[in-house]
């Protein structure tokens, strides 16, 4: 009752300051960024420009990560912040509860006409209704240095597990190792494995109910992990400290990492590698539920608090963030998908990435949903690294992880 | 000498005030809020829900604050020895008279004055990271570790206890050193005259009358060490990892929620808090228990 | 026991061998690591992570300082550490001298209790105070400003800064109140005129100790300095450290470890003794 009525007072403030405060508006936005990132200064950029166009001051508080353990006690305490961001599914799922509905906004300015479809449709289905406005997108699959698969003689992307690992053969032949992994991304790469195998909702329910014994494509998805292994298919350095393993894209010793589309960027900037990565779309597998087109799918995203007295200023500013050329801008420096559909042209360095999201159908959540119980988050990356490490078997992980849960 | 009650109550005060304000009240709620279930740490007190002894049966129940446990259990008792009995070698040789004592002493203490998140970053990237190339390579080889994976699984905690202990062995060796300096000088020029050799005196006198230093060194090597957090933040920057984690980056989670974590508790965090008070407090009574310290006043 | 230089023995320093090699590898051990650090700090990324730092096959990279400084907020950084620590050392001294001083010369009812409740809250681990004092702090609105974080570093040191100038103020003699007092001078003018400028040193030792423990402190930062004008070194280099791992930036991280260590090496180098007395004095009593 309480957040309805702070809700209510929330819009009917809105409202009346919108009628009455032009131009002696000032805002306060707490950033994920820290002032020095490039994303920083591209959003500093168009702030500057809305400021310009609009008289709206706005008082920016560069918070860094750390934003997380800040926000929502700010919020509660009921401080000045006007508008903030952090990873969308946080903003939507935990705060949700305490921003403004965003609804009505969105449709004066037709915001789903060019939105990316499936992020604030997630953003829905956390929050009931849409509270945070994605920006700074990105997709996943399997990132790979395309030279190498040339001279391999690969001609195909692997669209099954089979085709991977006739791949992977080839490139071990060619020299290369086939896989990198680092140790940021381990229940990554099990969760898309074993998504394949059960669907999002079913991973959900095992982590959940802990029942890991029982389900096959637990066992089924670290066999796979384990193929790697035995086959040789992982490079040396597996798992490596990120991003040590993953750096070997671009030293030139191995050919693929199970990630997302901020790869080409990070590559480019530790190992100053020039040429192209490329991605494919994660493969099927044999007896799994879900498609190849399949992928994690995220983003940043902004929020109102419903204590904030100028939330259509906020949400004007985030337009100018969200679309346009101000995501056209924010994209390009920093090397990220754009989020405005009407923006087509994606930076140089993700045109390799481009074909597999254009063909992506479904949405997974951040590892997969596997992080739905955090009691055992801090289990499974322990033993996921010693699967990757070779110290457990398949079957030794899923009773780690069975007696961990029990 | 004439004493003015103004005077003390002034002088006093607000020394008074600062102790009530940063730990007799902090402790007290801290104490009260871990029997209730409590989200947020802001929450007002009538948003607390009386929760017995719940908060402490689920931190019981959960694998990560176990594993927590085990490791800060594992850096007081092996990172104890270690760090203590390096300290008292190192206090022992630079007190045996060689040359460049105050050099040996600044060089061993230097790690204390450098920050957490530098000295560890040092070790990380130099030690272990750099492992496989170079200098370090060949140390480790000739050790017959050159084919350890020291940030991998089995290790980590190792490798991050190791570059712990390297850190705060200086301050340990200072203490045991003001010890060794107090004892006086006759009795070792008595036990010389006597024919005792050095390692018979160490044994007869030094440590015998270094068991209240002893006693010093053991309490603050708990204190440190309860509260250890940074560096295993810098062993695992990105996920919570069962390897390094600690009481206190597990309660830093469940207080404020990591990435993908949905649920807080600041009752669970405060529960926490009070368990490893309780830990200090049984630390406290078994070392006064077994640690004679026979008043000696030199 | 201060001893006179003893002429060269080679009988003597044969028998010491063992003690100069324990010493002589840490501190070739010391060396190397911050050479190493200091070498990786002018290499490029590339090279790091090649392995080759000693090469400098490429040249000496000076510019992964110039981006550390200016790409960063380092300055933003030692600026606030440094208000941190100043600030709070002038108000730890001015709450702690006065307190130390009546509890070491007079007896009143409540002073033995006092003092055990300080000492006992040398040993309160920060973990049990720390939620009850930022959920204050939010309460109050006092979260987003140095003032707060001051405030907290003040209370936070002074149980240890009392009971350590406590020892201080008892070794004084008592002669200098008596002498004051017959000059006419009032106890409260006399402990500011006279005691005071005579516990000096022992101000300056602990006051060195606690600087340098506030300018590295880590974890109250992490949780009350939260935004990027508000941080002090720890987080600071931490978040850099962060950052540039993720960028792939390690030139520049390990400049910045060598920014951030080089002042307080520094201050080392020439107070080490100071530091070094501001410790022991402290451990005395435990």
């Amino acid at each position: 009752m309480k957040k309805i009525a702070a809700l209510l007072v929330a819009l009917v403030m809105m409202l009346s300051m919108t009628a009455v405060a032009e131009g002696t508006t000032e805002l306060t936005y707490w950033s994920m960024w820290s002032s020095t990132e490039p994303q920083a200064i591209a959003i500093q950029k168009i702030i500057d420009e809305y400021t310009a166009a609009t008289g709206v001051k706005v008082n920016v508080e560069w918070m860094g990560r750390d934003i997380k353990t800040t926000i929502e006690t700010a919020i509660d305490a009921g401080e000045k912040v006007d508008l903030f961001d952090d990873d969308f599914q946080r903003v939507s799922q935990q705060l949700g509860g305490k921003l403004t509905d965003l609804e009505e906004m969105a449709k004066a300015v037709n915001y789903d006409d060019f939105a990316i479809a499936a992020l604030p449709a997630a953003v829905r289905g956390w929050a009931s209704s849409l509270k945070a406005i994605p920006y700074q997108s990105y997709s996943s699959g399997i990132l790979y240095n395309v030279e190498m698969f040339e001279a391999a003689g690969i001609e195909a992307a692997p669209a099954t597990w089979e085709e991977l690992l006739a791949a992977c053969e080839k490139l071990k032949a060619a020299g290369y190792a086939p896989f990198a992994q680092d140790d940021a991304y381990v229940r990554y790469t099990y969760g898309f494995l074993l998504a394949r195998y059960i669907g999002q909702d079913a991973v959900k329910e095992l982590v959940i109910n802990g029942d890991w014994a029982e389900n096959e494509g637990a066992l089924k998805a670290a066999q796979r992990i384990e193929e790697l292994h035995t086959l040789g298919y992982l490079s040396d350095e597996v798992p490596g400290t990120y991003p040590a393993s993953q750096n070997g894209l671009g030293f030139g010793t191995t050919a693929m990492v199970v990630c997302a589309t901020w790869v080409p960027n990070e590559v480019l900037t530790n190992t100053e590698y020039t040429g192209t990565i490329g991605m494919y779309n994660f493969p099927s597998v044999e007896g799994g539920v879900d498609p190849n087109t399949y992928a994690n799918i995220g983003a940043q995203a902004f929020g109102i608090p419903a204590t904030s007295e100028n939330a259509q200023a906020a949400f004007d500013l985030i337009m100018a963030i969200v679309s346009g050329t101000g995501d056209s801008m924010l994209a390009m420096e920093t090397n990220s998908l754009p989020c405005d559909t009407r923006n087509t042209e994606w930076p140089e360095l993700l045109a390799g990435c481009k074909d597999a999201v254009n063909a992506q159908t479904g949405v997974y959540d951040w590892n997969m949903g596997l992080g739905e119980n955090a009691d055992i988050d801090a289990t499974l990356q322990t033993n996921l690294l010693k699967l990757f490490e070779g110290g457990f078997t398949a079957q030794q992980f899923i009773d780690a992880m069975e007696e961990a849960s029990k | 000498m004439k004493q003015s009650k103004g005077m003390i109550v002034a002088f006093l005060a607000p020394a008074v005030v600062a102790f009530l304000m940063m730990f007799l009240y902090p402790v007290t709620r801290t104490v009260i809020m871990s029997f209730f279930q409590v989200e947020s740490v802001t929450a007002k007190t009538d948003a607390w829900q009386f929760a017995g002894f719940n908060n402490y049966v689920e931190l019981w129940n959960s694998v990560t604050f176990r594993a927590a446990m085990k490791n800060i259990m594992l850096i007081w008792l092996i990172g104890g020895i270690v760090v203590l009995s390096l300290s008292l070698l190192f206090a022992v040789v630079l007190n045996s008279g060689i040359r460049g004592k105050s050099f040996f002493r600044a060089l061993v203490y230097m790690p204390n004055i450098i920050s957490a998140v530098a000295l560890a970053t040092m070790w990380k990237q130099f030690v272990f990271v750099n492992a496989n190339y170079g200098l370090m390579k060949g140390i480790w080889k000739t050790l017959g570790m050159g084919n350890v994976n020291w940030l991998g699984t089995d290790m980590i905690f190792w490798a991050m206890l190791i570059a712990f202990c390297f850190g705060a062995v200086g301050y340990y060796m200072l203490i045991f050193l003001s010890g060794i300096d107090r004892i006086p000088a006759d009795l070792f020029e008595a036990a010389t005259i006597d024919g005792a050799n050095k390692p018979r005196q160490f044994v007869h006198i030094t440590m015998p009358l270094l068991m209240g230093t002893l006693k010093t060194n053991l309490t603050f090597w708990s204190i440190s060490t309860i509260t250890f957090f940074v560096w295993s933040k810098m062993f695992s920057p990105l996920n919570t990892d069962l390897t390094t984690v600690t009481p206190m980056v597990y309660m830093y989670d469940i207080t404020f929620g990591t990435q993908g974590n949905v649920q807080r508790s600041a009752g669970g965090g405060a529960a926490v808090g009070v368990i490893m008070a309780l830990m200090i407090l049984l630390i406290f009574m078994a070392v006064n228990a077994l640690i004679r310290d026979d008043g000696i006043e030199y | 026991m201060k001893k006179n230089v003893q002429p060269v023995s080679l009988k003597r320093e044969a028998k010491l061998l063992p003690g100069y090699l324990i010493m002589l590898l840490w501190l070739v051990f010391t060396v190397v690591l911050l050479g190493w650090i200091f070498a990786a700090s002018l290499s490029t990324t590339r090279e790091i992570n090649m392995g080759k730092v000693l090469g400098f096959e490429s040249g000496l990279h000076f510019e992964n300082y110039a981006a550390a400084w200016s790409s960063y907020n380092v300055s933003v950084y030692f600026m606030n550490s440094f208000i941190y620590a100043t600030c709070s050392l002038a108000f730890i001294i001015l709450i702690s001298a006065p307190a130390s001083y009546v509890l070491s010369r007079f007896s009143f009812p409540g002073n033995k209790l006092i003092r055990s409740c300080f000492i006992i809250a040398m040993s309160i681990p920060l973990i049990m105070v720390i939620l009850p004092v930022f959920g204050l702090t939010t309460q109050l609105r006092l979260n987003g400003s140095r003032v707060t974080l001051i405030i907290l570093y003040t209370f936070l040191n002074i149980p240890f800064t009392t009971t350590f100038l406590m020892n201080f103020f008892s070794s004084l003699s008592r002669t200098y109140e008596e002498a004051a007092a017959i000059d006419g001078c009032t106890p409260t003018k006399t402990f500011w005129l006279v005691m005071l400028p005579l516990a000096q040193p022992g101000i300056v030792t602990v006051g060195i100790f606690l600087f340098l423990s506030v300018w590295n402190e880590y974890f109250m930062a992490l949780i009350f300095a939260t935004s990027d004008r508000l941080r002090s070194v720890g987080p600071g280099l931490y978040m850099m450290v962060d950052t540039m791992t993720r960028t792939g930036k390690l030139g520049g991280l390990f400049a910045s470890v060598i920014i951030v260590f080089l002042p307080t090496f520094v201050i080392y180098l020439f107070l080490s003794e100071k530091i070094i007395a501001g410790v022991t004095g402290g451990g005395i009593k435990g």
